[in-house]
């Protein structure tokens, strides 16, 4: 059995064991989660502000969904579904910094900090780079407009547009 | 946010932990709606007028009839199956989305058609008077019911959810009305069909704003 077969064993086995009532098992179920969440965020975006606010929300979204869960499915859909639109909810709802990040920020090549970020390499560059610099980095409209040199209704749509496509994506990677 | 942080949530969610039932699965529920749902329909929609005389041979002697009723009917359970599966996570949806919205398109283009090369010979014959209002009456119960079985469990697209189920609650006595009042394809589109919209929205908001409340105070405040 691989690492990944026996982690998919254990993970569904512990929340069977959670549904039951034994707490033993959900507490070892979300210790090991939250590493394995925070690896899959990273994966995708990289080390962002948020993932912290993401991981938490999606052990909450965990806890009350765990009645779901059915025993003869396989465990990652279901919780990654869960992962899945959990961190798209607290993207949506990330409040940009009052200022700028620190005093670089606007020298900053902000397209380096897309390397190893797969979902966003997919986005176009204009989205790419609004979605990173408001949600990622946590610049205000303002600021993200005056770096990118366009007006903040401009970096309003990038960023409903830029989230919207990232959720296809990764409902598409994932399907 | 740091590690104590996340033992200090695990150690609530913990704390919180009680045992709770496995929900049914989607068929299952799936089924029990439908069964419930037509019944109810069927019973009422009896009690308020006379189903329209002669339908029943019509169904047996025009084949096509038969098929736009049959049409009608996979497209309800596709729609609810939709809905359901949707409310439990990581469970596939799509391909069934594009059977119940293919069926749903086919049924409803049929009586567009119809308006050129009507299946039955258009008729005034078995007019229910308040036939579009009646339609809401018989399908707000099923919608509601949708509704509870859908937040009863983790739709995390609660607004597709429930419009899917709307259109399924809606699409029951619209398909009944096609064997209880008058048979018409403009009538069919105005009266029967028209109402399918407006009660999955209604549905739809409904099932997001419910989810939405139902989940309101955990999420807002996780370590209190």
């Amino acid at each position: 059995m691989t690492n990944w077969e026996a982690d998919e064993a254990r993970w569904s086995a512990w929340l069977v064991e959670a549904q039951a009532g034994n707490a033993g098992s959900y507490e070892q179920l979300l210790a090991e989660l939250v590493p394995a969440i925070r690896a899959y965020l990273f994966s995708r975006f990289g080390s962002f502000e948020a993932i912290d606010d993401c991981v938490q929300e999606c052990l909450l979204a965990i806890h009350q969904a765990r009645h779901t869960y059915d025993a003869r499915r396989p465990f990652r859909p279901w919780m990654f579904a869960i992962v899945r639109n959990r961190t798209i909810d607290v993207l949506r709802k990330v409040r940009p910094a009052p200022e700028l990040p620190g005093a670089d920020a606007t020298t900053h090549d902000w397209n380096s900090e897309i390397d190893g970020r797969r979902l966003l390499e997919q986005l176009s560059q204009g989205l790419r780079e609004t979605l990173l610099l408001t949600k990622l980095m946590g610049l205000s409209t303002a600021e993200c407009a005056a770096r990118q040199g366009i007006s903040e209704s401009l970096v309003k749509v990038r960023v409903h547009r830029g989230i919207r496509q990232l959720k296809s994506l990764w409902e598409a990677e994932s399907s | 946010m740091t590690q104590r942080d996340d033992n200090a949530l695990i150690s609530t969610l913990v704390d919180d932990l009680q045992p709770v039932a496995v929900r049914w699965p989607a068929l299952r529920v799936g089924a029990i709606w439908l069964v419930l749902s037509v019944a109810y329909v069927l019973g009422a929609m009896a009690l308020l007028g006379p189903f329209r005389e002669g339908a029943g041979t019509q169904l047996l002697t025009h084949p096509r009839f038969a098929a736009e009723m049959m049409v009608g009917v996979l497209a309800v359970i596709c729609f609810i199956m939709v809905a359901i599966r949707q409310a439990v996570p990581g469970q596939s949806t799509r391909p069934l989305q594009y059977v119940a919205l293919g069926l749903g398109a086919i049924w409803l283009f049929n009586f567009v058609a119809g308006i050129h090369f009507p299946t039955l010979e258009p008729s005034m014959h078995g007019k229910r008077e308040f036939c579009a209002w009646e339609s809401y009456v018989y399908s707000a119960p099923p919608a509601l019911f949708a509704v509870v079985l859908l937040v009863r469990r983790f739709p995390l697209q609660p607004l597709a959810s429930g419009i899917n189920a709307g259109v399924a609650a809606g699409l029951i006595p619209a398909v009944t009305m096609q064997i209880a009042c008058m048979y018409e394809p403009v009538h069919i589109l105005e009266h029967h069909a028209a109402p399918i919209a407006v009660v999955a929205l209604v549905t739809g908001v409904a099932a997001f704003m419910v989810n939405r409340h139902r989940h309101s105070h955990t999420r807002s405040d996780p370590l209190g």
